[in-house]
């Protein structure tokens, strides 16, 4: 058996109507991409030498921090790249084929769920959001004795307390009307440090809307510190193939 | 290799949207994203620790910064991604800045004075 001098490097996956030009996007370790047609759908990806990757090659490369950290970054700087001119579907880092056309034969399986997430996509970026409460302003009184001393703990301790029940309606307000401007939405409340962990779906002609609500949200609640970053391609809204397998 | 996009993850607190730094990037390309069994395995432990390591190093910033521990944050010598942050703490810096940049402008003014002095002097002397 003859080993190929390439790999398929994949990013995501594209409508196969979609006129696209990915020549000037850069991909991986500096490889060009290409977009190559299959049936209904398309696919971004890079040729590599499949020298690189070889497992000891590839896993020196990948114990270099720096390395690991370009490669992660050039991956979504071209699916970013792609996404500016028209709908994307990302794929998960470090999708790798033999060859292009084994890689287009794999999309071919899941055409039906992918081409109906990519027409859910269209038009719509995903933003993310995340609110955490921002450091209590000090009021240092000063205690001349004791019993002050402790009645100014336990009223900071109160005040904390009601602060953050505040915060958390805030954050939950401010949810809730950023979902209602969204085509999909996604709370994640797994993570206690965070008031509010949120990956929207917004239409275009809405994201001018979905950022006025932000920059009121920056100037009333004050108790909260936002943390927005979009407009990005859909990675939180793509189908989960696995698990419909 | 790629790496102009490469961002401290500390640059991941502003008041604005901005691009996303490592730290979003790798979450988003190895937890989200479609996942189709390619048909070459990688292995890739070492980027998911060093997703580890990034997320420790924001969580103890977020740490510190819950504990109040943030005054780095208003001293711009340290914060080394300044603009959203020197912003965000209000015309104080701004306006240290702003002094300090006088001094400066003062003290080279001064200084080419005193230098242009010497070399027209040195030149003399020499020839």
């Amino acid at each position: 058996m003859t080993s190929p001098a390439h790999v398929c490097w994949a990013y995501c996956v594209l409508p196969a109507d979609r006129d696209t030009d990915a020549r000037g996007v850069e991909g991986v370790i500096g490889a060009p991409v290409r977009v190559v047609p299959g049936r209904g759908l398309s696919l971004a990806v890079s040729d590599l030498p499949a020298e690189e990757f070889r497992d000891d090659v590839l896993s020196d490369r990948l114990a270099d921090e720096r390395w690991t950290a370009g490669l992660a970054m050039a991956h979504f700087n071209a699916i970013e790249a792609i996404f500016r001119t028209g709908p994307v579907l990302p794929l998960r880092l470090a999708t790798v084929f033999t060859s292009a056309e084994r890689a287009i034969a794999m999309l071919a399986t899941h055409h039906d769920r992918l081409s109906e997430a990519l027409v859910r996509v269209t038009g719509s970026a995903q933003w993310t959001v995340r609110a955490t409460a921002s450091a209590p302003r000090g009021t240092d009184a000063e205690a001349s004795s004791g019993t002050d001393y402790l009645r100014a703990v336990a009223a900071r301790r109160d005040d904390a307390v009601s602060r953050h029940a505040a915060d958390a309606a805030a954050a939950t307000e401010l949810h809730q009307t950023l979902a209602d401007l969204s085509v999909a939405a996604e709370r994640d409340t797994t993570s206690p440090s965070q008031l509010l962990s949120g990956v929207y779906l917004v239409r275009t002609e809405q994201s001018g809307r979905f950022q006025d609500v932000l920059s009121r949200a920056r100037e009333q609640a004050d108790g909260l510190t936002l943390d927005v970053r979009g407009p990005l391609a859909p990675y939180s809204f793509v189908p989960r193939l696995e698990e419909a397998a | 290799m790629a790496e102009s996009g490469y961002q401290p993850a500390t640059a991941a607190y502003g008041d604005r949207p901005q691009p996303a730094g490592l730290a979003d990037v790798l979450e988003l390309i190895l937890d989200k994203g479609v996942v189709i069994a390619g048909d070459i395995k990688i292995n890739l432990l070492e980027i998911e620790l060093l997703t580890i390591k990034i997320r420790l190093l924001i969580a103890s910033v977020d740490k510190a910064r819950e504990m109040g521990i943030n005054w780095w944050e208003s001293d711009p010598s340290l914060s080394s991604n300044g603009p959203g942050k020197i912003e965000r703490s209000g015309g104080d810096s701004n306006g240290a800045k702003g002094e300090l940049g006088q001094r400066v402008a003062a003290l080279e003014k001064q200084l080419a004075e005193v230098t242009d002095g010497k070399a027209t002097t040195g030149t003399k002397g020499n020839r």
